[in-house]
């Protein structure tokens, strides 16, 4: 077989200089840990890298909604808390003002009491979050309830997804909370009982008690609700972060480099480079003493 | 006795004049042992036969070039594969750029954001600040989907420009090698040695099958018949013109002019060399990408506009795209519906009037567009479909790729074997040196001997 001195020479330039290239390639890959430096270095990993990237994000869009809507309800929670420590605070004003050994001077600062109760309830009720009324449905135009403690919001809940296909509501019905529709009217019932209250009718008095009683639960119920949704936001919160490390995991496993595989692979190239320089530099040095020396 | 001295004059005379070409040729083939093109050139040496009239000795028959024409046919045709693959694949590498989200470019980042800002209007719905993220992140869409159909559109505008001038460049050569065929034909009818000619002629082939993948048939005159793409380029000693132009869908088109006749459009499907590495990135796999980013660009615009246009800007107006774009080029089209620019509050959150002024069910929808399946074909989510099309774009640069590096190393082994035939080895011409260096010597020994024979005879008279 004839080797020309062109094909051996093209041999040591082809040969050194493929191994160069594809040094450059894999020391890119390592300063920059990226494995997939073009979709074309492994088209199936770039496509899944980008399937995992959007699931990803939907990850990040449910944690902020977690956090927006446990937020939301928190306030949700702590305005409810208060206007059930308020509503205890009628029952027991209902209970003592129940006993007729109260003077009519007792009675009047328990009446004067009930209606800083009421306006104060009425506070809790009306209670504004970072996307307005708490207890007000969608409609934002006007507090959900009137001076008059009539309930003028609607019903509509506001929905975040928090999973995939699961969305929580992150505000608390004001009607079920606070108005018969719940079962009791709060609001009426503290007017009647401050009304009582002044006309000293016992048996009044005793009567709207006991109701007071059923709408401290009816409130009661309504933080119960809430509280569980934000048990239920929790299990998302724990979901959606696991699922956050895996896509995560995966991203990392489509588009980053193993680094004991690359440098491993560096390394070889390295001593391959080496070894073709010396057997080019050989091949050059014998050539020209045989030819020329 | 006195006629063989004679003979003996001529014999040593002739030897030294056959070494000395020998070695003449020797020395040409080391000269040229790095130029391009150049095949081998071997002196035929042979015995003149002894008879009355011939005094015998040596003569060269011929110079011979030591050319391979199969493998040289095979290294015009893989060369050209290999060229057209690895053109393909350059080509390819800017469009291929604009979508390489995992080094931050792409469209995936820009998606994940527009969903997210709808994600953070969902939960804050009268914020100004969430609305004017969305329209932020929207705007960043409609960026990146026009500077990648700005980067595929001008990248097929430069291959246009480039292959026009590969187009002239192959009618140069073209014309070149009709006129070297014409001068190797009145060398050969001449008896002159044509191998100079040939060299430069193969060297022409061998550019031009870089540009276009090429077929040659050798006619006993001396010309040949180079073909590329089922057309004649090269008949003789006449060269056809070949052009290209656009054709009405914008695909580069093709045309043969031979001489006195009209031209002629031709499929290119076939053409090999860098032009046809460049036909096939810009009209089969640009285009394809670019067809797959409008149809992107419009399921993005459909979905999101058909929410939103459902819902109610804080302003209680409904009715309102986000989007809009042109039927015929989405992609490049796309833009923030002029309504709303500088209009958060028109931005659609609420899905009913009574709740436009905190309702969220239309930006949750619009949110939710991110993990519901939402292409014309309506079983995949829009970033699932822009991951088709990476993997798809990925996957056609890849075969170029791995194409060029195999049509690569094929390429090299014919090299090698045509190198084999042809090539100049230097430590074959430094023994071919000294064998003629030598035979030369012994030709002047002879000269010498049959001067001392004469001498002797002299001073013996």
């Amino acid at each position: 077989m004839r080797i020309s001195d062109a094909t051996r020479m093209d041999r040591l330039v082809s040969n050194t200089s493929r191994l160069e290239g594809k040094i450059a390639t894999v020391s890119q890959r390592v300063s920059s840990g990226i494995a997939l430096d073009v979709p074309s270095t492994d088209p199936v990993q770039a496509s899944a890298y980008l399937r995992a990237r959007g699931n990803l994000g939907r990850m990040k869009g449910y944690a902020d909604a977690i956090r927006d809507g446990k937020g939301e309800l928190e306030l949700a929670e702590g305005s409810l808390t208060q206007a059930q420590d308020i509503i205890a605070r009628g029952r027991e004003i209902a209970l003592q003002a129940a006993n007729s050994t109260y003077s009519a001077v007792d009675r009047s600062q328990f009446a004067a009491e009930l209606g800083q109760l009421r306006d104060q309830l009425l506070a809790s009720a009306n209670q504004e979050g970072p996307n307005g009324y708490l207890f007000g449905g969608s409609k934002m135009d006007a507090p959900p309830f009137s001076a008059a403690g009539i309930f003028q919001g609607n019903g509509d809940q506001r929905l975040l997804e928090v999973s995939p296909g699961f969305t929580i509501a992150t505000n608390a019905s004001g009607a079920q909370a606070f108005t018969a529709a719940g079962g009791q009217d709060v609001f009426s019932l503290f007017a009647q009982l401050q009304t009582a209250v002044t006309s000293n009718d016992v048996n009044a008095i005793a009567t709207t008690g006991k109701l007071i009683a059923d709408a401290h639960q009816q409130v009661g119920t309504a933080r119960g609700e809430v509280g569980y949704t934000m048990q239920r936001i929790d299990l998302a919160d724990s979901a959606q972060n696991m699922m956050q490390i895996l896509w995560k995991q995966r991203q990392g496993e489509a588009s980053e480099i193993d680094p004991a595989q690359v440098y491993s692979e560096l390394s070889a190239l390295q001593n391959t480079l080496t070894q073709s320089v010396s057997v080019a530099r050989t091949q050059l040095q014998t050539l020209s003493v045989n030819r020329f020396g | 006795m006195g006629i063989a001295l004679s003979n003996l004059l001529s014999v040593a005379r002739d030897a030294m004049a056959v070494n000395a070409k020998a070695l003449d040729i020797t020395g040409q083939n080391v000269a040229n042992v790095n130029t391009a093109g150049y095949a081998r050139r071997r002196a035929e040496i042979q015995a003149r036969g002894t008879s009355r009239d011939s005094y015998g000795g040596v003569t060269i028959g011929s110079i011979t070039r030591a050319a391979d024409d199969l493998t040289q046919r095979r290294l015009l045709d893989v060369r050209g594969q290999e060229t057209s693959a690895r053109q393909r694949s350059d080509s390819l590498a800017s469009v291929e750029a604009v979508f390489n989200d995992a080094n931050g470019t792409g469209l995936a980042g820009g998606l994940v954001k527009l969903f997210d800002s709808f994600n953070s209007l969902a939960s804050n719905p009268r914020d100004t600040t969430a609305r004017n993220g969305v329209l932020s992140a929207a705007q960043s869409v409609v960026d990146d989907f026009t500077m990648a159909t700005r980067t595929i559109d001008g990248a097929r505008a430069d291959i246009f420009a480039q292959a026009q001038g590969y187009t002239k460049q192959i009618n140069e050569i073209g014309v070149g090698i009709a006129a070297l065929s014409g001068s190797i034909q009145s060398s050969l009818a001449a008896g002159q040695d044509a191998s100079d000619l040939l060299d430069k002629r193969d060297m022409l082939l061998r550019n031009l099958s870089e540009i276009v993948d090429v077929q040659t048939a050798s006619n006993p005159d001396g010309t040949i018949l180079v073909r590329a793409a089922g057309q004649s380029l090269v008949e003789g000693n006449s060269a056809n013109t070949l052009s290209v132009t656009l054709d009405t869908p914008g695909a580069l088109a093709f045309k043969i002019s031979v001489a006195g006749s009209p031209a002629m459009g031709f499929s290119a499907q076939n053409m090999g060399g860098k032009l046809g590495g460049m036909r096939q990135a810009r009209d089969e796999d640009m285009a394809e990408t670019r067809k797959k980013l409008d149809a992107l660009a419009a399921d993005l615009a459909t979905a999101v506009n058909g929410l939103h246009s459902a819902g109610f800007g804080t302003d209680g107006v409904a009715g309102r795209n986000l989007f809009t774009f042109t039927a015929a080029n989405p992609a490049h089209t796309l833009a923030i519906d002029p309504a709303l620019a500088g209009h958060p509050e028109r931005v659609a959150a609420a899905s009913s009037l009574a709740s436009s002024a905190g309702g969220n069910d239309v930006a949750r929808q619009i949110a939710g567009l991110q993990s519901t399946p939402s292409t014309a074909s309506g079983t995949k989510t829009l970033i699932e479909s822009y991951a088709d099309l990476v993997g798809d774009l990925g996957l056609r640069r890849q075969k170029a790729t791995g194409d060029a590096e195999v049509k690569g190393a094929l390429a090299d082994q014919i090299q090698a074997l045509h190198q084999q035939t042809s090539g100049v080895s230097l430590d074959e011409e430094m023994v071919d040196l000294t064998r003629y260096q030598r035979a030369y010597e012994a030709s002047s020994k002879l000269l010498k001997t049959f001067d001392e024979l004469m001498r002797g005879l002299i001073q013996s008279l």
